[in-house]
C-alpha cells in the first residue's frame, strides 16, 4: 500500500488552558476526498494551522507522503486557509506568481492554467483588490494549486460563493480529484457540499476527532437500522398496536405530526401489514433517508450533552 | 542553506516592496533631493556673492560644489523623511502583512521562515539602494552641470555606500520592531521609543564620561543611535567602532527577527 497522503498523529495544541486541539488523529490516504467536519470552535481551523506549520503544537506529528520534516514536507501541499489574502495593489496572476517564487516550482504555463479553472482567465490581469469576494475565493483556490501540489488542504473553500460558484467549485475539486488524481483535505460548515463531494470524512468536535469513515459507513452506522415515518388518524392506536410488534419501536413524534419508527428484523412492508392487521388506518408510511446532517447533529449534540 | 530559488523570492518580494505607496514616495523623494538641493544652492550661490556672515563670505560657508551637493542631499535625505520611509516600509513587508494575513500565504510554503526575513530584507535594502543611486546620480549630474567639479568626491561617494550599510541597520531594526507589533503605526511609534532610549542612554554615558568614567564614552559609537548615523563619517573620517556597532546591529536585528519568526504563529 503506498504512503499516506497525511497522518496527524495525537495532534495537539492549547491556547492558555483551553484545548484547541486534543490528540487529533488523522489519515488521509492518497485520492482521497477528506472532508473535515466539526461545528463552529470544534478546533478545524486550528488543526488545519497546525497541520500546515502556521502554528506551533504542543505536542504529536505530521507526515505529509511520509515526510516528517517541518518545511519540506509542504513541497506537496497546496493550502487555502480561511479567506483568502492578496496584495490588493498586484494583479491576481502577480498574486500567483509570488506564490509560485515561494514554492520554488511552476511557471506562467500553470499559473493559466490555474485561473482558467477557477475561471478567471479573463480577469486574471486587473488588481486582486478589484476583485470580489467570490472570486478572492476563487483566486485563493487557484493559488492552492499552483507548485503542482499533490495534497490540497482547502479551508472553508466555498465560503462566499454562490450556489453556481460552490457548484462549479465542487465539480472542480471532483475533476482534480478523478482527473489529476489530487488528494484533497477539505473542511466545511456545508454538510450537504462535504456529502456530495467527498469519500471520506471525519467529524471533530472540542478538537478531538469523534467520528470517521465514509459517508455511508457513518450515516449507516448512526441510523441504527432502517426508520420510517407513519402518518396516522389515531396516534394513541399506532402506540398501542406498535407494542404488539416484534421488531418495531416508537422513536417518536416528528415535528410534521408523523410518528418515526424503528424496524429491526422487519421491513417497511411488513410493518405496513401488521398495523393494517391490528385497525390501524395509515395514511402514509414514509422511509426515512439519512443523511450525514443528521448524522453530524446526533453526534456533536451528543458530545455536547 | 538557502532556498534554491531565493532569487524568485526575493524577486517576489522587490515587486511587493515597490507596489506599496511608502516605496514610490521614497523613490519620489530620492529624486526631489537633490534637485531641491541643487536649486537651492544655485540660488544661494547667486544671492551671495558680495554678501557676508561674521566677515566671512557667504559663499564660504556653503560648499558650493558636486562634493557639497552630494554631501547635502545625503544630509537632507537621512534627516527625516527617508528613514521614516523606509521603517514605514519595512513595517507594510512585516508587521503589515502579518496584520492581513498576507504572510501567511507565504509561510505555507515549503521554505524556511528566516529565508522569507531574508528576501524582504534585501528588497527593503533593493528601495534603500534606489533612492541612494537616485539622490546620488542626480547630485552628480546637476552638480557637474551647475557648481565646481574640482572638490574630490570619493569620500562622499563612500558615504552613500556606509549609508546603504546603515540603512540596512534600520531596515533590520524595524523588522524586529515589526516582530512584535501587528500595525505599521505601532513600528513607528517603538522604533521612535527605541531611538529615543538609546539616545537618552548615550546621553548618561556621556555625562558619566564628562564626571571621569571615561571608559563610558568609547561605547558610545557602538549604539545603535550611533552605528545609524555612520554615513556622517565622510566628512570628518570613518569610525570603525561605528561600523562594528552597525554590523552587530544588522546581525541582531535580522538574527533575532528571524528567531522570532520561527516561533511565532501566523495564524
Amino acid at each position: 500500500m503506498s504512503e499516506p497522503a497525511l497522518v496527524a498523529t495525537g495532534l495537539t495544541r492549547r491556547f492558555g488552558g483551553r484545548v484547541a486541539v486534543d490528540s487529533l488523529n488523522i489519515e488521509v490516504q492518497p485520492g482521497d476526498t477528506y472532508g473535515f467536519l466539526g461545528p463552529n470552535g470544534a478546533g478545524k481551523t486550528t488543526a488545519i494551522r497546525c497541520m500546515l506549520g502556521l502554528i506551533r503544537r504542543d505536542a504529536g506529528e505530521v507526515r505529509i507522503f511520509g515526510n516528517a520534516h517541518p518545511v519540506h514536507q509542504r513541497r506537496n501541499v497546496g493550502a487555502l486557509v480561511e479567506t483568502p489574502t492578496f496584495h490588493d495593489w498586484l494583479s491576481g496572476r502577480a498574486n500567483l506568481e509570488r506564490s509560485v517564487a515561494y514554492a520554488g516550482i511552476g511557471d506562467a504555463k500553470e499559473i493559466d492554467r490555474a485561473l482558467h479553472l477557477v475561471g478567471l482567465g479573463e480577469r486574471g490581469d486587473e488588481p486582486a483588490g478589484t476583485y470580489s469576494l467570490g472570486m478572492r475565493q476563487r483566486l485563493g483556490i487557484a493559488r492552492a494549486l499552483v507548485g503542482q501540489p499533490r495534497l490540497l488542504i482547502l479551508d472553508e473553500p466555498t465560503n462566499g460563493l454562490d450556489p453556481r460558484g460552490m457548484k462549479e467549485v465542487r465539480d472542480l475539486l471532483k475533476g482534480l480529484a478523478k482527473q489529476d488524481g489530487l488528494t484533497i483535505l477539505v473542511s466545511s460548515h456545508l454538510l450537504s457540499e462535504v456529502e456530495l463531494l467527498c469519500n471520506r470524512v471525519g467529524i471533530i468536535e472540542k478538537g478531538r476527532l469523534i467520528a470517521e469513515g465514509t459517508v455511508r459507513e457513518l450515516v449507516a452506522e448512526r441510523s441504527q437500522g432502517q426508520e420510517v415515518d407513519v402518518a396516522v388518524a389515531d396516534i394513541a392506536k399506532l402506540a398501542a398496536a406498535l407494542v404488539g410488534i416484534d421488531g418495531a419501536a416508537s422513536v417518536g413524534a416528528q415535528p410534521n405530526g408523523r410518528t418515526r419508527v424503528r424496524l429491526d428484523g422487519i421491513d417497511a412492508a411488513q410493518l405496513n401489514r401488521k398495523l393494517l392487521g391490528a385497525g390501524v388506518e395509515i395514511s402514509a408510511l414514509v422511509p426515512v433517508t439519512h443523511t450525514l446532517e443528521d448524522t453530524f447533529l446526533r453526534l456533536t449534540s451528543a458530545e455536547i450533552s | 542553506m538557502f532556498p534554491r530559488h531565493i532569487g524568485w523570492m526575493i524577486r517576489a518580494e522587490i515587486r511587493a516592496v515597490f507596489g506599496r505607496i511608502s516605496a514610490k514616495v521614497a523613490i519620489g523623494f530620492g529624486i526631489m533631493i537633490p534637485v531641491v538641493a541643487a536649486l537651492a544652492l544655485a540660488w544661494f550661490e547667486q544671492k551671495t556673492v558680495d554678501s557676508r556672515f561674521n566677515g566671512v563670505p557667504i559663499s564660504d560657508l556653503a560648499d558650493l560644489s558636486v562634493r557639497g551637493l552630494l554631501g547635502y542631499g545625503l544630509m537632507v535625505r537621512n534627516m527625516v523623511v527617508l528613514p521614516l520611509l523606509l521603517v514605514l516600509a519595512t513595517a507594510a513587508s512585516v508587521a503589515g502583512e502579518r496584520r492581513d494575513n498576507t504572510l501567511r500565504e507565504v509561510v505555507v510554503r515549503p521554505v524556511p521562515r528566516w529565508s522569507i526575513v531574508f528576501a524582504k530584507a534585501v528588497a527593503l535594502l533593493c528601495l534603500s539602494g534606489c533612492t541612494l543611486l537616485l539622490t546620488m546620480g542626480l547630485s552628480l549630474g546637476l552638480g557637474w552641470a551647475l557648481f565646481d567639479t574640482t572638490e574630490a568626491i570619493d569620500r562622499v561617494l563612500l558615504g552613500y555606500l556606509v549609508c546603504l550599510g546603515t540603512d540596512l541597520g534600520l531596515i533590520c531594526l524595524s523588522m524586529l520592531a515589526s516582530s512584535f507589533v501587528r500595525s505599521v503605526g505601532g513600528v513607528v511609534v517603538l522604533i521612535v521609543l527605541l531611538m529615543l532610549g538609546d539616545l537618552a542612554a548615550r546621553g548618561v554615558l556621556t555625562l558619566a564620561g564628562n564626571l571621569g568614567a571615561e571608559g563610558m564614552l568609547s561605547l558610545i559609537p557602538y549604539f545603535p543611535g550611533s552605528a545609524l548615523d555612520a554615513w556622517e563619517g565622510w566628512k570628518d573620517g570613518f569610525s570603525m567602532e561605528q561600523m562594528v556597532g552597525l554590523a552587530c546591529l544588522v546581525l541582531a536585528g535580522f538574527g533575532l527577527t528571524s528567531l522570532r519568526f520561527t516561533r511565532m504563529d501566523v495564524p
